[in-house]
C-alpha cells in the first residue's frame, strides 16, 4: 500500500495487451486535459501483441503534474491476472473495479479496499456493443463516480472515432452511457473522490514523440525516413500521418543503414532530413555519423532509448545509451547530444538541432527515451513564435574557376565553410568520406590532415555558445542539489514540488546539452551545493561519469534505475527525504 | 548557355589525372562516363555522381561533378536521397562488386524495388582491388587470393540474373574494354526514366589474372547483333543463364518502364524539396489542434 498524494487522482486500468487500454487511458486523459487539468498518461505493455500483462494509467491534477504515479486511486482490472498485478498499488480506501463477468468470485484484496463488481462485458453486450468496448464502459464509470461530465468524452470520442464511421461511435457513446447508468443505479457508497472540471485551457496533451514531429515539422524539416522500432515506431506513425500535408517525403524503409545514408543523400542534396530510431537502429547507423561529419553534411537524428543490450526491453525505458551516442562511430569530430527533458524541450530543441545542423553542417543527435517518447504529457500550447530557420553557409555563385571544383572545404576560423548546393552552376565539388583537400578530393597529406581535421573540430567552439547550459530549477538554500538529465527531469521536478509542500527545499539542475558539454558552467552552480545527487535511468551512472570527466566534480551519491521501469515522484521524494535528513 | 554547353568536352569532367594501376578497367569506365555525358550534353554542374568505396570509387578524384564518396556498400540510399531532395538532377552511382552485390547488396534489391531514376555502374572485377584483391562475390568457384588459398567455395553471383528476378527495369552488361559499347549502354542507362543498372565487366590487371581483357574478348558477344529483344522477359532471363565462363553477353538484357520512387511522392509534385525548403517556421497551429 502506497501514501494517497494530496490533489492528484491516479487511475489505472489492467488487463493484456489488445484490451484498448492505451485508447483507455488516452481517452480518459484528454477528458482530464478538457476540464482545464493536468494530465500525465503513462501506458506499460509487453513486447507482443495480444496477450501479456499491459496497463494503462491517468495521472490528474488541477496542480501541474509532470509525470505518472504509483498509487492508484481507482484501479479497473479487466482480467484476474491485473487484480494480482496491482492490487497494491491501490492507495489506503481506495476502489477497484474489475471486470463480473471475467473474474466469477470476488478477488481477495485488503479489508480497505473497495471492491466493486461490474458486469462490463455485461453492459457492453446489452447495449448492443463490442466485448472489446468494455474499456469505454469503464471510462463511463469512472466519470460517474467521480461526478466529472461525461459529455466531454462523448465529444472526444466523435472527434476522434469519427473517421471510423457512425455505426462505431454510437457504439462507443452507448457504453459510456452503460457505464454513467451502472454507477447512478447500483453504486450506493459514496466515491472517496470527485474531479471537477476547471475552464478549457489550450494546453495540449502530447507524447515527446509527437511533439519532436512537430518541431521538425516548424523546422522546415523536408525528409523523414525511418524504420521500425520502439519506442521510436510512433514517430515514424506521426510522419506518415501529418508530414505529407506539411511537404515532407516521408519513407518507411529497408533498414536503419537506408534509412541514415538516405537522409545525408537529401542533406547533401540541401533539404532537411531527419531519421530516429532505437538503440539497435542507432547502432547500424553509427558509420554513417561519422560521414556526415567527414562530408560536412548536416544531419538529426533521433535515439529513442530503451533498455538494453541488444533487444533488451523493447517496450520498457532507459537512459543507458548516453556513453554510447557520445562516442558514436570512429575517430574525433564535433559531436553534438542535445537531451529534451520534457516534451516542450522536445518541441524546442528541435528547431535548434536543425539550425546547428545546419549552421555547423555536421551530424546532432537527439537522446530520448521511452518515458518521454511514448507517454504523455501535458504542457502549454506549442507555437512557432521566437523560432527562426537558419540554413546556415550556401554558397549561391560561381567563385571556382570555370574548370576546377569549388573550395567547399576552405579553411575558416569558425571552421565553417561556404556549401553549394548540387545543381548550383559552376560551384562542383566532392563531398569526401576520405580525408580531402578543400575541392573534397582524396588527400593523405600530414598538414592538410590537421588542417581539415582542425577545421571540423573547431565548430564545437561556436556550437558551445549556442546549445542551453545547465537549468536550474527549484529554490535552494544550497544544501541539496538533484543533477540530472533528460526525461528523469518530470519525476524529480514533482518529487521536489512533493517535498516544497513539507517545506524541504531542494533543487534541480538539468542539462538540455550533453555534448559539447557545459563543463564550466555545471561547475560552478555545483560549487554552490553542499551536496549533489545525481539520478539516472541506468545501471553504471553514465552521466555521473561524464559530470566527473568533463568539471572534475565526483559525485558519489547516485541514484541509478535500470530495471526498464521509469523514476516515479513520490519514491524519489522518499530518497530525497531521507538524504535531507542526513545532508540537509 | 548554350554556348557554353556546345563547348565542353570530356576535359570539363575530369580533375585529377586517374592513379589506377596501368591498363587497369577503370580506365575505360571513366572515359566511358565522360564521353557518354558529352553526348547527352550534360554539364559537371548539372549532376550528381555518388561513389562507392574501392579502387572504382576512387574516380571521385578524378572527375567533375557534384560528387558524394560514401561509405563502402552504402551508395545507393545516398543516390536515393538526392533524387528525392531534388528529381530535377540526375545521379549516377559508381561502385564496385563488394561495394554493391557484396557489403550493400541489400541496397540492390531494395533500390531495384523503388526504382528511381538513378544510373548504377558496376565495376565487376571479381576482386576487392583497393584491400588488395581478395575475391569478391561474383569470384569464379575455385578463384584463388590470400584470403581463399584454396580456392573460392561459394557459386559465384550473377548480377544480371539477380537484377532480373528482382524486377529490376533496366538491366544490362557492358565491357570495360569496349569504350563505345559501353557509352551507348551508359546513355541508354542515363536516358531511362528508372533504376538503370550498368554491370561492367572490369578487368583489374593487378590481381584478376583469371578474367584478363584477353579471357573477355574470346567469350564477349553483342546482344543487339544477336537479335535480342530486350522487351522479352524470358529471352533475358535466358541470355543471363549462359555459362559465364564459355560465352558473355553484352548489352541491353531487359528494359521495360514503372513508375519510378520520385514520382510517386505527393510532396515532389509541384517542386523539388530543395525548392519547397521554408525560410521561416511554417504554421503549425492545426496540428496543435489535434492536442487540444
Ligand atoms: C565498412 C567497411 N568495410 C571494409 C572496408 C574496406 N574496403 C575498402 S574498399 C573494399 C572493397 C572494394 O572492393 P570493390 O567494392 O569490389 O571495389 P574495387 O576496389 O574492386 O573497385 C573494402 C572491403 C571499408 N572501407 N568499409
Ligand atoms: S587493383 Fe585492380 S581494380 Fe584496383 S586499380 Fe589496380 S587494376 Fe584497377
Amino acid at each position: 500500500m502506497v501514501m494517497p498524494e494530496p490533489q492528484t487522482f491516479n487511475w489505472k486500468i489492467g488487463g493484456v495487451g489488445g484490451y484498448g487500454l492505451q485508447a483507455a487511458s488516452n481517452l480518459l486523459g484528454k477528458t482530464f486535459l478538457r476540464g482545464g487539468l493536468f494530465v500525465h498518461v503513462y501506458d506499460e505493455f509487453p513486447s507482443i501483441i495480444k496477450g501479456g500483462a499491459a496497463s494503462g494509467q491517468v495521472a490528474v491534477s488541477p496542480a501541474t503534474l509532470r509525470s505518472h504515479r504509483r498509487a492508484v486511486n481507482l484501479l479497473v482490472c479487466l482480467n484476474a491476472q491485473s487484480v494480482r498485478d496491482h492490487v497494491d498499488e491501490v492507495v489506503r480506501n481506495g476502489w477497484m473495479i474489475y471486470d463480473a463477468d471475467e473474474l466469477k468470485t470476488p478477488p481477495s484484496v485488503r479489508p480497505d479496499v473497495v471492491a466493486v463488481p461490474v458486469r462490463l462485458t455485461t453492459i457492453a453486450r446489452t447495449l448492443g456493443a463490442e466485448k472489446m468496448m468494455r474499456n469505454v464502459v469503464s471510462l463511463g464509470v469512472t466519470l460517474e463516480l467521480l461526478g466529472y461530465p461525461a459529455a466531454t468524452l462523448k465529444d472526444i470520442i466523435r472527434e476522434e472515432y469519427g473517421r471510423k464511421g457512425q455505426a462505431v461511435v454510437a457504439e462507443d457513446l452507448r457504453a459510456v452511457d452503460g457505464g454513467v447508468e451502472f454507477v447512478k443505479k447500483q453504486v450506493k457508497k459514496p466515491f472517496p473522490w470527485s474531479l471537477k472540471p476547471a475552464r478549457r485551457s489550450s494546453r495540449m496533451l502530447i507524447a515527446g514523440n509527437e511533439a519532436l514531429g512537430l518541431g521538425a515539422i516548424a523546422a522546415g524539416c523536408r525528409f523523414y525516413a525511418g524504420y521500425p522500432m520502439t519506442p521510436s515506431s510512433s514517430l515514424l506513425q506521426f510522419m506518415v500521418k501529418h508530414g505529407p500535408s506539411s511537404g515532407l517525403v516521408v519513407r518507411q524503409m529497408p533498414d536503419e543503414i537506408a534509412v541514415v545514408n538516405a537522409a545525408i543523400g537529401v542533406s547533401f542534396a540541401g533539404a532537411r532530413a531527419m531519421v530516429a530510431t532505437s538503440g539497435g537502429g542507432f547502432s547500424l547507423m553509427v558509420e554513417a555519423i561519422g560521414l556526415a561529419a567527414m562530408t560536412e553534411t548536416p544531419l538529426v537524428m533521433v535515439d529513442a532509448q530503451r533498455p538494453g543490450p541488444s533487444t533488451g526491453l523493447p517496450t520498457w525505458t532507459e537512459q543507458g545509451d548516453l556513453r554510447f551516442v557520445l562516442h558514436a562511430a570512429q575517430g574525433d569530430f564535433p559531436r553534438v547530444v542535445l537531451a529534451p527533458g520534457d516534451v516542450e524541450e522536445c518541441f524546442r530543441l528541435m528547431p535548434l538541432a536543425f539550425n546547428l545542423a545546419d549552421r555547423y553542417q555536421t551530424p546532432v543527435i537527439v537522446l530520448t527515451d521511452k518515458y518521454l517518447a511514448e507517454s504523455w504529457f501535458t504542457t502549454p500550447a506549442f507555437s512557432t513564435r521566437g523560432l527562426t530557420i537558419d540554413r546556415g553557409r550556401i554558397a549561391k555563385s560561381g567563385t571556382s574557376r570555370a574548370s576546377g571544383l569549388f573550395a567547399r572545404y576552405a579553411d575558416s576560423p569558425s571552421g565553417v565553410s561556404a556549401r553549394p548546393l548540387p545543381g548550383t552552376p559552376g560551384l562542383p565539388f566532392m563531398a569526401n568520406s576520405d580525408e580531402h583537400d578543400q575541392f573534397g578530393l582524396s588527400n593523405e597529406d600530414p598538414d592538410m590532415r590537421i588542417t581539415q581535421h582542425s577545421k571540423r573540430l573547431r565548430k564545437l567552439q561556436g556550437i558551445a555558445k549556442a546549445v542551453p547550459g545547465p537549468q536550474r530549477y527549484g529554490a535552494s538554500r544550497g544544501q541539496m542539489t538533484i543533477l540530472t538529465w533528460g526525461s528523469t527531469k518530470g519525476p524529480v521536478l514533482d518529487a521536489l514540488e512533493i517535498l516544497e509542500r513539507e517545506s524541504l527545499s531542494i533543487d534541480m539542475i538539468q542539462l538540455p546539452a550533453l555534448s559539447p558539454f557545459p563543463g564550466a558552467a555545471l561547475r560552478s552552480a555545483l560549487s554552490k551545493s553542499s551536496h549533489v545527487v545525481v539520478v539516472e535511468g541506468n545501471a553504471s551512472g553514465q552521466f555521473a561519469g561524464l559530470v566527473r570527466e568533463q568539471t572534475g566534480v565526483t559525485v558519489e551519491d547516485q541514484i541509478l534505475k535500470s530495471d526498464g521501469r521509469p523514476f516515479e515522484a513520490t519514491e524519489l521524494a522518499e530518497e530525497f527525504r531521507r538524504r535531507m535528513k542526513r545532508y540537509g | 548557355m548554350a554556348k557554353l554547353k556546345d563547348r565542353l568536352t570530356e576535359k570539363n569532367f575530369s580533375s585529377k589525372a586517374p592513379n589506377w594501376c596501368p591498363g587497369c578497367g577503370d580506365f575505360g569506365i571513366w572515359t566511358a562516363l565522360k564521353k557518354s555525358l558529352v553526348r547527352l550534353g550534360k554539364r559537371p554542374d548539372e549532376l550528381a555522381i555518388v561513389f562507392g568505396i574501392g579502387c572504382s570509387g576512387n574516380m571521385v578524384n578524378f572527375i567533375r561533378a557534384y560528387g558524394f564518396h560514401g561509405l563502402h556498400g552504402r551508395p545507393l540510399p545516398v543516390a536515393e536521397g538526392i533524387r528525392l531532395a531534388n528529381h530535377r538532377l540526375p545521379v549516377i552511382v559508381i561502385g564496385g562488386d563488394g561495394d554493391g552485390l557484396g557489403e550493400g547488396i541489400g541496397h540492390f534489391i531494395h533500390t531495384i524495388r523503388d526504382n528511381p531514376n538513378i544510373t548504377y555502374i558496376i565495376h565487376d572485377n571479381q576482386v576487392y582491388g583497393l584491400t588488395k584483391g581478395q575475391p569478391s562475390p561474383t569470384a569464379p568457384r575455385g578463384f584463388t587470393s590470400p584470403t581463399a588459398p584454396t580456392g573460392v567455395k561459394e557459386e559465384p553471383l550473377n548480377p544480371i540474373a539477380l537484377a532480373l528476378a528482382a524486377g529490376a527495369t533496366f538491366v544490362s552488361r557492358g565491357f570495360a574494354g569496349d569504350v563505345a559499347g559501353l557509352v551507348e549502354l551508359m546513355v541508354a542507362g542515363i536516358n531511362h526514366p528508372g533504376f538503370a543498372i550498368v554491370d561492367v565487366l572490369q578487368p583489374c590487371v593487378t590481381y584478376n589474372h583469371h578474367n584478363t581483357y584477353f579471357w573477355y574478348y574470346q567469350r564477349v558477344y553483342d546482344l543487339t547483333n544477336g537479335q535480342h529483344d530486350p522487351s522479352d522477359f524470358a529471352a533475358a532471363w535466358r541470355r543471363s543463364q549462359e555459362p559465364f565462363e564459355e560465352k558473355i553477353p553484352l548489352g541491353i538484357f531487359f528494359r521495360t518502364e514503372r513508375p519510378t520512387l520520385e514520382s510517386q511522392q505527393p510532396a515532389l509534385r509541384q517542386q523539388t524539396l530543395v525548392a519547397s525548403s521554408p525560410t521561416s517556421p511554417p504554421a503549425i497551429s492545426q496540428l496543435v489542434k489535434h492536442y487540444q
